[in-house]
């Protein structure tokens, strides 16, 4: 029942501005004018950042205002969504998948509560469009850990080509100048001493199934 | 027996060499072949005459400094050599002349593998050997050093012996399996005896001090069937050593071979063991046999920023080898560039499965 009323709020919060794709302002915090900028701005960090990067304003959202986010991106398995609701004085940020790992969401609203607070919105908002465009790069890992695998790579065939200097070695044996069929087995005992039993006990990892989907992360203020 | 000994051809008197390539002796001059049998040793005949007035110097005499000196058969100019060298060329006329007295009698080897690779191919074998290496420092594959390298008859004792050992090894059987709560680990524990014999046939040991065992054992094997009753025209055209160490000081390093070669055959005959460590073992010899041979060596030696290093080419396979230096620089343009590349696909690969 929750969900399904969930579910019609947010198909009510994101169809009233037709015209809109990422700025859904039900809550008309902003001018005409200051949300076409906003929107334009959001379209920008879109593009960069290849994943839907959504405002959302409502004076209703239903239960509590995270599973109205979560309901918001359910479709998508990257997004982050900024949800403002002025009626209820809470904000509440929320990444799924890609954009978790990119964005800093507690960084993020620390940067914008500040203009909301002195109710600036429309600054609030162009800061989270600018900071979704500035932030949308490859997390510093997925550098990294390629790098150190390059270098690992690169050693690894400088190693082989070093090694590859080296041919004098001394002989082990002499098995080369055997005479074939020369070795005669003539006494041959295997004599068992004795044998010992250790045991480990077995760790239980019986996982629950695991999650599944994206990963999604979400902070949020009540005021 | 004159001390040197230089190899006319009987058709035109000019000097002639030992052909690896035909294996036969060939006269440069006149193009004629022939079978080394024509040069053999007459022992009766050849005989050194003994009609001397004085009980003189018999064409070898060593300087105070410790150079041996020989007069040309061919030119008369002075061949000064070491205590070891059996066979060079003249420096004023390039004659092929081999110092039959130390070639001869006591020191006379018992057998000889003749080259069967010439001078280009050892050459060809070093530009490959250089070439496919890429940290060498660029003055390595100069040619001019390639032209120095050097066929070199190297003495070798071959030794032959039936081994007769008994050895213990210790050895376990691993067996692993689990129930719901535990895995089980159970190490049995087994005293393994093998009992028997193992024959070897000529192996060598280089007996020269001039040339690294490291070496001479790294361009093994040598194939003795190659090898033919020695003939010291065999050495006409190439350079050869007598021996410098006595066959009684490498015997230790024959017995680490001998013991270990049984070791391993004998290890082989017990299966199933997870592992097998020699506990004890006694070897003995039977009816050991050592015997001189000379086998046929290229070496090259090259100076780079203070240290020698040589390398050598079996006369008789073609096997080369020959630790080469690191070249730093190289070294390290290698490592970045290929490290360069591969970050550079692996950051590629990352951003795009990140993207899509």
């Amino acid at each position: 029942m929750k969900k399904i009323i969930i579910f019609f709020i947010v198909i009510l919060a994101l169809s009233v501005t037709a015209s809109a794709e990422y700025l859904y302002d039900n809550e008309g915090l902003l001018t005409q004018s200051e949300a076409e900028e906003i929107e334009t701005l959001l379209e920008k960090a879109v593009e960069k950042a290849d994943m839907p990067i959504i405002i959302v304003t409502s004076d209703s959202y239903g239960y509590d205002i995270k599973s109205f986010a979560e309901e918001c991106v359910r479709k998508y398995n990257d997004a982050a969504l900024l949800v403002a609701s002025d009626a209820n004085d809470e904000w509440y940020l929320h990444t799924v998948g890609r954009a978790d790992d990119i964005y800093d969401i507690d960084a993020l609203l620390e940067q914008i509560l500040p203009y909301r607070q002195s109710g600036d919105y429309y600054t609030a908002f162009k800061t989270f469009a600018k900071e979704c465009h500035e932030g949308a790069k490859l997390p510093l890992m997925r550098i990294l850990i390629p790098i150190i695998l390059g270098l690992v790579i690169g050693l690894i065939t400088v190693s082989i080509m070093k090694s590859s200097l080296k041919t004098v070695r001394y002989k082990s044996g002499a098995e080369d100048y055997v005479k074939s069929g020369s070795l005669n087995i003539t006494a041959s005992h295997d004599r068992f001493l004795w044998k010992n039993i250790t045991r480990v006990r077995r760790q239980n990892n019986n996982s629950s199934g695991g999650r599944s989907g994206s990963p999604s992360r979400g902070s949020g203020r009540k005021f | 027996m004159a001390l040197l000994q230089d190899y006319k051809c009987p058709n035109c008197d000019g000097a002639v060499e030992f052909d690896a390539a035909e294996q036969v002796i060939k006269c440069p001059w006149c193009g004629t072949e022939f079978d080394v049998a024509v040069f053999a040793a007459d022992p009766e005949c050849e005989a050194p005459d003994s009609m001397e007035w004085e009980s003189a110097s018999d064409g070898e005499w060593k300087d105070e400094d410790g150079a041996y000196r020989f007069v040309c058969n061919s030119c008369g100019g002075e061949i000064i050599t070491d205590e070891t060298t059996a066979s060079t060329r003249c420096p004023w006329c390039d004659n092929p002349v081999v110092m039959a007295g130390r070639v001869s009698g006591e020191l006379k080897p018992d057998f000889v593998i003749p080259f069967k690779l010439d001078k280009n191919a050892a050459k060809e074998a070093l530009r490959k050997h250089v070439s496919s290496k890429k940290l060498v420092p660029k003055v390595f594959k100069d040619e001019n050093k390639i032209e120095e390298i050097r066929g070199i008859y190297v003495p070798f004792w071959i030794y032959d012996t039936d081994a007769k050992a008994n050895i213990r090894y210790k050895a376990t059987r691993v067996r692993m399996w689990s129930d719901s709560r535990y895995n089980y680990t159970e190490t049995s524990y087994y005293s393994v005896i093998r009992g028997g014999t193992l024959g070897f046939n000529k192996i060598p040991i280089d007996a020269s001090s001039k040339l690294a065992n490291d070496i001479s054992e790294s361009i093994e094997p040598f194939d003795f069937s190659d090898a033919v009753d020695f003939e010291s025209a065999y050495l006409a055209g190439y350079l050869a050593d007598k021996y410098d160490v006595p066959s009684i000081e490498c015997e230790p390093r024959i017995n680490d071979r001998v013991k270990r070669s049984v070791e391993d055959a004998f290890r082989s005959t017990a299966v199933g063991y997870s592992t097998l460590t020699t506990e004890a073992s006694s070897v003995q010899l039977h009816d050991p046999k050592v015997k001189y041979a000379l086998y046929p060596v290229w070496i090259l030696n090259t100076k780079w920023e203070g240290n020698t290093y040589t390398f050598a080419m079996n006369g008789q396979t073609g096997k080369f080898v020959g630790d080469l230096p690191l070249d730093k620089g190289a070294w390290w343009r290698w490592f970045l560039g290929v490290s360069g590349i591969a970050s550079a696909v692996a950051v590629a690969i990352s951003a795009l499965t990140f993207f899509i």
